[in-house]
This record gives structure tokens, C-alpha cells and sequence, in this order.
């Protein structure tokens, strides 16, 4: 009974507001043509259908797995019921019980030789080559029990998980991430959602531009209407603002010791790092930081007196007394070296691909976009993840943002060189074409930004006027009662992928990537590739791409089905 | 390890045959080459290693563990499922009903909160100060007047701090609920933006938003949650008409819905034109935008509260609702957490392993199968402190194993290249002898590289049933007579060598050597074996490189030994276990016949730590 189509159409279909009316009649009708069913009258079974209150029994888990921690909760919940870290301390053994010895916490322990900063207290890493993904999975199997039995406590009802992960997650991870699912939930169906349309979903925002810093990479996802779109990646994250933390404790610890250099003995603990820079680490703002520092401190004396800050580390000898103003340079130097944004020299410093400061790869990504999104986005950014809540960060961001988008505007060659002349005199001739086309065309306020941009844009020669037109012609009735100041950035609140996907359970919007339990545990992951024809092999262009991509109520082919989606890409 | 030295673990088999990977049908799953090694890895010939990272996950201390009598294997916490009996309170041992713990997200729903900066249980108090300001104005208003806070014993916070106070002693977890729920301004509640009155205007959607969003108070968490969730809702009602115009007419409910669609509504304009969904504009509707002056008030207030001021990460993760909190003043009592209580099933065979009474109070158990009534206690302490023969004086003439362990021995300072003698004794829990063989790599290494020749110097023994302790007093076996010979001989020798210690070694040397083969003493239903284990700082150079570093990991220098345990015996044909459900003729069939079962299994023992040279 489980797997008939209509069966879970149904369930699908109560508990909004107003059951669809046909969505049960017609995929049934695709599947198989048959007569109506004459038990039961017709009104009843739409109505007061057995599986209405079935439903109402179904219990809805909502997990997101990231890197360090895992928040588990129940759908229509407004925070998680827990948020577990994926620490030393868990990974010992039961029965030792010496995380609760007092003095514990005082005692600092090494890395180990080989591992990188922090890497003790991270689940996995994107990087599978040369992981352990059984340990992975020892790991994360004690964090879904703890959830289920401290937490959760769940009972024999049957149950669904909306599992919100990384869009990028590889596929052995996600397949090891699926199986404990479904192994510590007893769930018969899981539906994944990916992080960034999550967080959009959170912020009531149908797209946006999320910047998710998070612990080993800052992603920025462009999300159109809830699809992912663009995404680039920055290794500035989390874990590089952790390290930078790190050396600065030990320096000040070593200058309070009186010791020339940091050794080993004033090298912070990882734990004490974060406690320090959840606590303490703030960002300056944008006009604090581009002064000049003895301006700086004539700013500073008026109404920002450098105290110092005492920090009582734990595994420190002696409590540590930092100025306060040195606090905002681990966040300066991780996510805003300023020769990497405004190289001054020539040639001009540049970054590795992998590690752009943040305003850069926010830029870049943007830059990437077509014009239309790109002037949607710029009024929906979003900030997630655990290292967005630096306070001040967001502002910062946004502040050199617009720095740059002024000082480069959107021209994708940064140095025109010899050819600049050239350049500019296009850049006049187009310029005169487009006011011609200008007089014809009124400009509204929501291509405000657009035609701000556009006109950049045509300065580089990527958009002729006709295609502003075109646009113009093609944009939605919709889209114009959009609120929009020209010109301006704004950062959208969100309250995380973790509340995204529960509300997205509790609106009971059917996922795209939807995991049926028989179905994965005979066949595992490879029974969607092959049947979607999305596996990545020449297959993959027979279905739409669009279709696969939808996140957000869209509907099934059939039961039969179903794809990875994003993932199997 | 925590634990003290010496030490013993047992290694549950279910990380090879249970994991959730290996559920998964292996042939099916081509691009996760991952799970394919892992399972050759595990494989029976295979060593166990207790300094993998994965060690830590299939290692438990014999209590812990639960041994299923259908399956014959142990079960530990992984391959076990679990049952929810009964929820209740751990603070004030409430039975909770499944219904209400579902809806306040199984917390305590009387008086019960935890500290929120130290996690002790809060008591109620009622204030003094009232009183005296009530004598003021009038006896009757002081009377009337009465409040109440939460306060901790341990660390003296007190609701008082963020400014929480009740009017009754009782349920003050509504008390406390409420108190939240009257804190947001009542214009921006989440009911005006109500279903109904966004379904009898479903044009608003492309009207221009008239008013600028009005700048109202940062929404708390479930403020914004609230009104986002009605948005949404309303906003998915109104685009679902779009699934009209697909309609199926050849069923009879599909007509029942069309002629649902003639009725005078609303729902003919959206036939015409499908209206768009669109996303939250207004606050109301669960748009927040950023407020950037909040951060810059954050940092101020960060520069002057500085450390103290601030919450931990420990804190804040206890807190229920943790997002957007930053300072002291923004912790709440934490209402108690409850716990249940629960059965545990096999997962394999699914049969019930453990089911204790339903009540909070009660300490019963209706079905206990332990682990410590099959499996074979093992344990490890060492012979002597300084020399063998010394050790006979204290060690041998006992009769228990457990008061052999040598008083002065130092488990934290295992020397190198110094032979250290360890008595292995395993205690049969069984009714029926069992022939014991172990094996050991023969080669432990600790953490930090230090290698150590380990050596079982009588690998294969039997060990005695556990049979009603009067049957050894009252009709000894010819092995207990055996033993007390021994010993009456060994005590003989003591007497005679007393005269001075070094004749005395001798002499003991002379009659009591460790032999290899040979156990060293048994008693009724236990045995023991010398284990001689000898630190070798010859490390492999690489290990050298990287411990000659000299960060010290507390871990790096705990000797521990992986010993395979592989136990044959004979038992009742059908198992003890369900003898009573059995008919007659089959008891009869078994009164006669016996089976041959075996167990085997890894168990770790933490020997000590060895010191440098």
C-alpha cells in the first residue's frame, strides 16, 4: 500500500489550507487508468479520507548536517532542538567520563601531528580522498542517536526527514549521510533541501544572494527564484578566522609571559578560540577601517577610547589583556585584506581563486550574473552561517560592496590597458545610443539598479541597448511592485537553513529530491541516477535541467522517479 | 584514558554487519567506493587496532553492554533500538503524557527550569522586599502583592537579573511562556495578516505596498517564524487555483470539484489570471532587514560589558532559543529536559532486550539480558611491583584473583625494556565450563610510537562453570584439592625461606616461575594467566620523528593491548532461554543433548603509561 501513487499525493495534499482537488485523481490516472473506487462516497474520501488523519500522525524531522554541527529538531518549530558539535568530546569512548573531571577544560590539548587547525571537531571535509568515510559515519551516527534520544525523543510513528545540506555535498558523504538517517530515524521518506535555498526560504525572500560563511568555506549562492543559479567559493571562512584568532592569542600571551615569540605553551586551544570570537571578535566599520591609522585615532579618542579587554582564558595561565581595538583584526584580516580588495601596486596583488576576501567574491559572483538577477540580488543579500555573526560584519560587507561596485562598476576586464582609449570612445558611442533609446523608453523604478548596472555593463561592451529593451518588454507585472531604492545594497535577515526547512515541512511543500526508503536501502544512490538518467553520463540532456533544479513546489514526474536533482549533477 | 589503569573494554562486532552503509545493497552503489574497503578492512583475520579513531565508537565497558540471547552476540547502544515507555521528568520525577510533551518539546511543564549559566536545578523563591514596601501603602496590597523568581543555589543567578518575576509559586512554566508572549507590541502580531482576509483579496499580491514597512522592534525568533509561516501559507492558498485548469473529468470527484469552481467565490478571477506568488515585503509578513545601527550598538555594548559580560558557547547552546543572543542579560531559564524511560530490541532479531518498569520511581526491570550474565569478565592487574618472586608473598596465597593485584604498582610508570608481569583472570558468568583460547597481535603500540612486545604465556585454558558458590565448600574437586596442596607447599616455603629475603626469592624462584603453558592459579569459576608485556622504545622512525617533537597528547603514552577472546562451550540444546516455552518432549530431547556454541570477541585492556627512558 505504501508505494501506490495516490497514496502519497494524498497526504501531500491535506493539511494545507484547502486539499488540491485533483492531484489525487490524476496522477493516480497516469499511473494506471482504473475505475473509481465505489466503498467509500466521493466527498469522504476527498474530505474525511483515512489518510487525512494518518497524516496528522506523521512526524516531521528536520536535520542540517554541516561540517561542525548538526541541528535536529521537529518541523513548525521556529529553532532547532538542538544543535550537537561533532568535538573531541564526542568522539571518546563511553565510559569515559573525563570531559566532566573538573580542571578539564584548563587542561589544553595538541592537535595532532598532520591535522590542520580544527580539523578534530569536523564531521568531514568536502575533500573524500583521503578521508575516513566509516569514521565519518561512526561519528554521525552517535550525533543522530543523541539527537533522537535526548532531544527528539520520537516515538514508532512513521516519520519523514527534511535533511537540509550543502548543495555540494560529494556523493559517498551524502550516501553515508542517507543511510544514517534512515537507519537512526526508522524515516520512510527523506527529502533534501539544500542550504542556500533554505536560508532563503527563512527570509520570506524568493531570491537572494547568500553569503554563507561557514567553517571551511564561504559560499555565495545566487538564488532566483529558488533556484541555484551561481555559486562561488572562498576558503576565507570560519576556520581561517579561527587561525588568525589563534595567533593572536598567542602573541599577546607571549607578550604578557615577556617571551620574545609564541611557542606551543601560548597556542590557544581551539575551543578557547571560538569561546573568544564568538564572544569578542567584532568587525570595524567601513570608514574606521579605510582611515589612515593616525586618523584613526583621532576618531578613536572622541568617542571609541581603545580600552583593554581582559580575557580570562581558561587553559591560559595568566588572564590575557588585549586592547580593544585588536579584536577587530582577526576579522580584517580574514575576510578583508585590503591589499587583495584595492591592489594599489602594479601589477596588482591578487588572490588565489579559492581564497577571495569576501567583498571580492561577492562581486564576482554578481558580476557573473545576468543583469536582471543581478539587480534583484543586490537588494537581497543574505548573511548565514556561523561566521556571519560577527557583529558588524554584515554592514562592513555590504559597505565595501558598494565600494567596489563604484569603483569598478560591473566591466568584467579590470585592466584595459593600452586598449582603454579604445574603450572608452565605445563606451561614449554606446552611451549615446542608449540615451536615444532612453528617450523612447521610461525607465521604471525597478530597473532602477538595472540600468544603472546596464550601463556599465554596455561601457564594457557585454550589453547592447537592445537587450535592455527586450528585458524591459519581458519583466513581470509582478516584479514592479517590488519596493526598490536604486542603487542601494540591503542585507535580509534570515533565520537559517535550519528554519527554512522547517518551514518547509510544516507548509508540506513537496520536495524535489525525495529519498524513498525501500527504494534507497535495496538500491542506494545509484537507483536515481540511472532511472533519472542523471548519473552524469551522456544520458543527463535528455531531462530538462530546469525541471531537476526546482527546489521549492515543484512537482513530480511520477512516483517512479525520482533524481538527485541538484545533487546528481 | 579517564578510566583508572588498569582497564577493560569490549568491542561490539556490530560496526562490520550493522552500520547503516553496509545495509545498503554494496554491488548497487558504484560511486561510493568508499563503503567497499571498509568492509575488507573489517574482515575476520584482521587485527583490531584501539588507537584507530573508529576504536573509540565499538569499544564499552562490559556494563554498558546487552547480549542478545536469540542471536548469541553483543549488543551495544548502535544495534539496539530503542522504545519510548514512559517520559518523565528527571527534576521532579513527573510522568509526563506523549501528547503534551510533543507540544512544549519535552520539557518540564510544572516548575521545573536549569540554571542558564551553570545548568543547576533553579529553585522557586518568593521576595522579601515586597513585604516592606507593601507596609507602606497598605497590609492588604503586600499581602496581594506576593512574587516569586527563579534562583540558582549554586551560582546565585536569579530571574531577578533579566528582570522575571511571577505572580504564584505554581506552574510557573506557563507563567514563564506567557511572559514571552506578552513582551511583542500587539501590532505586528502575525493574526493580521490573517487567511481569510488575504484569500478574499488575492489581487493585494500585485498591489504596490502602500506603507513603508513601519520600524518596529527586532522580532524575536518566533515572532518572525510566526508571521513568515502565515505568509507563506496565505500565499500558497492563493496560487494553489492554478491547479484548476489541469482537472482530470473523468472522474466523478474531479466534478464534484469543478462544480465547487461554479460557485460565486473569488476563485474565478484567479482562473483567469493565476497570480503569482510573491515573496514578504513588510515585517509583518516576515521580511526582516538587517538593522546595521543593532551592530554597531553590539559592539559597543561588547567593548563595555567585555568577557564577562558575554554568554559561552556552552551557554548558549543550552538556551532554546540561540539565535541572536549575545550578552548575559539575554539568558532565560532553561525549562528541564525530560527524559524517558525505554525498552531496547535486537535489531536484528527484534526480540526484546531490556524493558524496565514503566514508573519514573520504580528501579525494576522486566527483561534485563546483560552482557555481564554471558560474556566472560575479563581483567588485568599486575603481579608484583618490583620483581616476580617478590610478588609470590602477597599475590599466590589468596585465593581470589581479585585481591592479587600488587598494592604498590604504579600503572602510570611502565618502564621500558623492563619485563612487567600482568595476571589476566577470566571469570566464567556461565552454568557451564568454557574452554578459553586468546590471542594477541603480540606487538602494542602506544599513541606516541613507543612499541611493546606483548606475550599471553598460556594462551588456552578452561575456566570452571559458575556453579552455586556452597558446591566448591562442600564437595571440593579434585583441582581445589590440587590447589590447596600448592599452596600449603608454598606457604611451607614462605616459613622455611623467612630467614632472609634473598633465600626467600630463591626459593620462590625456584618453585614458582611464570611457565609459558601453564595457567597460574583458577579457583571455581575463574582463571588466570600471566601476560608479560615488555616496553620497547626501539620505535619505528618515523613514529620517532614525530614524537621527538614533544607535543604531548595526554593519550600518547596509555598502553593498551587488543586481545581476541574466542570461548567454546557446551550448553542445553535449545538454550536456557526459552526452556519454559518448550513442550515436554522436546525438554525431554534436550535433557540428553547438548550444544556446541562458541563466542568470540575483541577486548581491549588498558595497561598503564609508559614512561621515557
Amino acid at each position: 500500500m505504501a508505494s501506490t501513487p495516490d497514496y502519497f499525493n494524498r497526504k501531500i495534499s491535506v493539511g494545507r489550507t484547502r486539499p488540491p482537488p485533483s492531484q489525487l485523481q490524476i496522477s493516480g490516472a497516469a499511473a494506471s487508468p482504473r475505475t473509481p473506487l465505489f466503498t467509500r462516497s466521493t466527498s469522504s474520501q476527498l474530505y474525511n479520507s483515512p489518510s487525512a488523519t494518518y497524516r496528522t500522525d506523521e512526524e516531521f524531522i528536520v536535520l542540517e548536517v554541516g561540517t561542525r554541527f548538526l541541528r535536529a529538531g521537529l518541523a513548525a518549530e521556529s529553532s532547532p532542538r538542538c544543535v550537537l558539535n561533532f568535538g573531541p568530546d564526542q568522539q571518546r569512548r563511553v565510559g569515559d567520563y573525563r570531559q566532566w573531571m573538573p580542571g578539564h577544560e584548563n587542561k589544553r590539548r595538541k592537535r595532532k601531528r598532520g591535522e590542520s587547525w580544527g580539523q578534530n571537531h569536523e564531521l568531514w571535509r568536502m575533500d573524500i580522498r583521503d578521508q575516513d568515510t566509516a569514521l565519518v559515519e561512526d561519528k554521525l551516527d552517535r550525533a543522530l542517536r543523541e539527537a533522537d534520544q535526548k532531544y527528539l525523543l520520537t516515538d514508532n510513528r512513521p516519520k519523514r526527514i527534511t535533511l537540509v545540506v550543502d548543495s555540494l555535498l560529494p556523493r559517498p558523504l551524502l550516501s553515508i549521510l542517507l543511510s544514517n538517517c534512515f537507519h537512526a530515524f526508522a524515516a520512510h521518506t527523506i527529502t533534501l533541501l539544500p542550504t542556500s535555498i533554505a536560508s532563503t526560504v527563512s527570509s520570506g525572500l524568493r531570491s537572494a544572494l547568500v553569503v554563507d560563511i561557514g567553517w571551511a568555506e564561504t559560499s555565495v549562492t545566487a538564488v532566483y527564484e529558488y533556484k541555484e543559479i551561481a555559486q562561488k567559493r572562498s576558503t576565507r571562512a570560519a576556520k581561517w578566522l579561527g587561525e588568525e584568532t589563534a595567533t593572536l592569542l598567542a602573541v599577546e600571551s607571549a607578550k604578557a609571559s615577556g617571551k620574545e615569540k609564541a611557542d606551543s605553551t601560548d597556542e590557544p586551544s581551539v575551543e578557547e578560540t571560538e569561546e573568544f570570537v564568538t564572544r569578542l571578535c567584532w568587525c570595524q566599520d567601513y570608514a574606521t577601517a579605510h582611515t589612515a591609522p593616525d586618523e584613526s585615532k583621532e576618531i578613536a579618542e572622541e568617542d571609541f577610547e581603545d580600552i583593554s579587554v581582559s580575557v580570562p582564558l581558561p587553559g591560559a595561565s595568566q588572564t590575557l589583556s588585549i586592547p580593544f581595538s585588536s579584536l577587530s583584526k582577526p576579522v580584517e584580516s580574514t575576510f578583508f585584506p585590503q591589499p587583495l580588495i584595492t591592489p594599489s601596486r602594479d601589477p596588482p596583488a591578487s588572490a588565489d581563486d579559492d581564497e577571495l576576501p569576501l567583498p571580492l567574491l561577492l562581486y564576482k559572483t554578481l558580476l557573473s550574473l545576468p543583469v536582471e538577477v543581478r539587480s534583484t540580488l543586490l537588494l537581497r543579500i543574505i548573511l548565514t552561517g556561523g561566521g556571519s555573526h560577527v557583529p558588524g560584519l554584515s554592514s562592513r560587507l555590504l559597505s565595501e560592496l558598494h565600494a567596489l561596485i563604484q569603483n569598478r562598476e560591473w566591466d568584467i576586464v579590470r585592466n584595459w590597458g593600452s586598449a582603454a582609449e579604445v574603450m572608452a570612445q565605445k563606451a561614449a558611442q554606446a552611451r549615446e545610443r542608449k540615451a536615444a533609446a532612453e528617450k523612447n523608453a521610461e525607465r521604471d523604478a525597478a530597473a532602477g539598479s538595472t540600468g544603472r548596472s546596464a550601463e556599465a555593463e554596455s561601457g564594457g561592451m557585454t550589453m547592447p541597448p537592445t537587450i535592455v529593451e527586450l528585458e524591459r518588454q519581458l519583466e513581470r507585472p509582478g516584479s514592479k511592485s517590488r519596493p526598490v531604492t536604486p542603487g542601494t545594497l540591503r542585507a535580509v535577515e534570515s533565520m537559517g537553513p535550519w528554519v527554512g526547512g522547517s518551514i518547509f515541512a510544516n507548509l508540506k511543500i513537496k520536495g524535489v529530491v525525495e529519498v524513498d526508503r525501500e527504494r534507497f536501502l535495496s538500491q542506494g544512490l545509484a537507483s536515481a541516477g540511472k532511472e533519472a538518467g542523471f548519473a552524469g553520463h551522456a544520458g543527463a540532456e535528455k531531462v530538462p535541467l530546469a525541471g531537476t533544479r526546482a527546489s521549492l513546489g515543484g512537482k513530480m514526474e511520477g512516483k517512479t522517479v525520482w533524481t538527485l536533482g541538484i545533487w546528481g549533477e | 584514558m579517564a578510566q583508572s589503569f588498569p582497564y577493560t573494554y569490549y568491542r561490539c562486532p556490530c560496526v562490520d554487519t550493522s552500520t547503516p552503509t553496509s545495509a545498503v545493497a554494496p554491488p548497487n552503489l558504484p560511486s561510493d567506493p568508499s563503503s567497499a574497503p571498509v568492509e575488507q578492512d573489517e574482515e575476520e583475520g584482521h587485527t583490531f587496532d584501539p588507537l584507530s579513531p573508529r576504536a573509540n565508537f565499538s569499544l564499552f565497558p562490559l556494563e554498558h553492554l546487552l547480549y542478545c540471547t536469540e542471536c548469541h552476540e553483543i549488543r551495544c547502544p548502535r544495534c539496539t533500538m530503542e522504545e519510548i515507555i514512559s517520559y518523565y521528568c528527571p527534576n521532579c520525577l513527573f510522568e509526563a503524557g506523549s501528547s503534551s510533551v510533543k507540544e512544549h518539546g519535552n520539557r518540564c511543564i510544572r516548575n521545573c527550569f536549569n540554571c542558564p549559566t551553570c545548568t543547576a536545578p533553579l529553585s522557586v523563591n518568593a521576595m522579601e522586599m515586597e513585604r516592606s514596601n507593601g507596609s507602606d501603602t497598605g497590609s492588604s496590597a503586600s499581602e496581594q502583592s506576593h512574587q516569586y523568581f527563579l534562583s540558582c543555589p549554586y551560582c546565585n543567578w536569579s530571574s531577578l537579573e533579566i528582570d522575571m518575576d511571577f505572580k504564584s509559586p505554581q506552574n510557573i512554566y506557563h507563567q514563564f511562556t506567557k511572559f514571552y508572549r506578552s513582551q511583542p507590541d500587539l501590532e505586528s502580531k502575525p493574526s493580521q495578516v490573517s487567511p481569510t482576509e488575504a484569500m478574499e483579496t488575492p489581487t493585494q499580491a500585485t498591489t504596490p505596498v502602500q506603507q513603508p514597512p513601519t520600524p518596529t522592534a527586532h522580532p524575536t525568533d518566533q515572532e518572525h517564524y510566526a508571521r513568515l509561516t502565515a505568509f507563506l501559507r496565505t500565499q500558497i492558498s492563493d496560487t494553489d487555483t492554478n491547479s484548476y485548469n489541469d482537472i482530470n473529468f473523468s472522474s466523478p470527484s474531479s466534478i464534484t470539484r469543478l462544480m465547487h469552481l461554479y460557485n460565486p467565490s473569488s476563485k474565478k478571477a484567479a482562473l483567469q489570471k493565476p497570480a503569482l506568488m510573491r515573496e514578504a515585503q513588510k515585517q509583518n509578513e516576515g521580511l526582516v532587514v538587517q538593522d546595521l545601527e543593532r551592530d554597531q550598538k553590539r559592539i559597543q555594548e561588547i567593548r563595555f560589558r567585555g568577557w564577562d559580560g558575554t554568554i559561552s558557547l556552552s551557554q548558549r547552546s543550552q538556551q532554546q532559543h540561540p539565535r541572536n543572543i549575545h550578552f548575559d542579560t539575554d539568558l532565560r531559564p532553561v525549562p528541564t529536559l525530560l527524559i524517558c524511560k525505554r525498552s531496547k530490541r535486537c535489531r536484528t532479531c527484534r526480540s526484546v532486550l531490556f524493558r524496565p518498569e514503566s514508573k519514573p520511581t520504580s528501579t525494576r526491570f522486566k527483561i534485563k539480558l546483560l552482557a555481564l550474565e554471558k560474556i566472560p569478565r575479563l581483567s588485568l592487574r599486575a603481579l608484583n611491583a618490583a620483581t616476580v618472586p617478590a610478588a609470590l608473598i602477597t599475590s599466590v596465597p589468596s585465593s581470589s584473583p581479585l585481591i592479587t593485584a600488587a598494592q604498590g604498582f604504579d600503572y602510570n610508570a611502565l618502564k621500558p625494556l623492563k619485563p612487567t608481569l600482568f595476571l589476566l583472570t577470566l571469570s566464567n558468568p556461565l552454568e557451564d565450563p568454557v574452554k578459553v583460547t586468546l590471542a594477541t597481535p603480540g606487538v602494542s603500540k602506544t599513541a606516541a610510537g613507543v612499541e611493546s612486545k606483548v606475550t599471553i604465556l598460556c594462551p588456552q585454558f578452561e575456566v570452571g562453570a559458575n556453579t552455586d558458590v556452597w558446591d566448591e565448600a562442600l564437595n571440593p574437586s579434585t583441582r581445589d584439592k590440587e590447589r590447596e596442596r600448592e599452596a600449603k607447599r608454598r606457604s611451607a616455603l614462605l616459613t622455611l625461606s623467612s630467614g632472609s629475603a634473598e633465600s626467600m626469592a630463591e626459593a620462590q624462584a625456584g618453585v614458582r616461575q611464570a611457565e609459558a603453558g601453564k595457567i597460574w592459579s583458577s579457583g571455581r569459576n575463574w582463571t588466570s594467566v600471566i601476560v608479560e608485556v615488555v616496553p620497547n622504545p626501539t620505535i619505528d622512525p618515523s613514529a620517532k620523528s614525530r614524537s621527538s617533537k614533544g607535543r604531548g597528547n595526554e593519550d600518547d603514552d596509555v598502553l593498551e593491548i587488543p586481545v581476541f577472546v574466542r570461548m567454546e562451550y557446551e550448553a542445553d540444546a535449545h538454550g536456557d532461554g526459552d526452556a519454559r516455552l518448550d513442550d515436554s518432549t522436546s525438554s525431554a530431547r534436550r535433557r540428553g543433548e547438548k550444544e556446541k556454541l562458541e563466542e568470540a570477541f575483541w577486548c581491549v585492556f588498558g595497561v598503564g603509561r609508559v614512561v621515557g627512558l
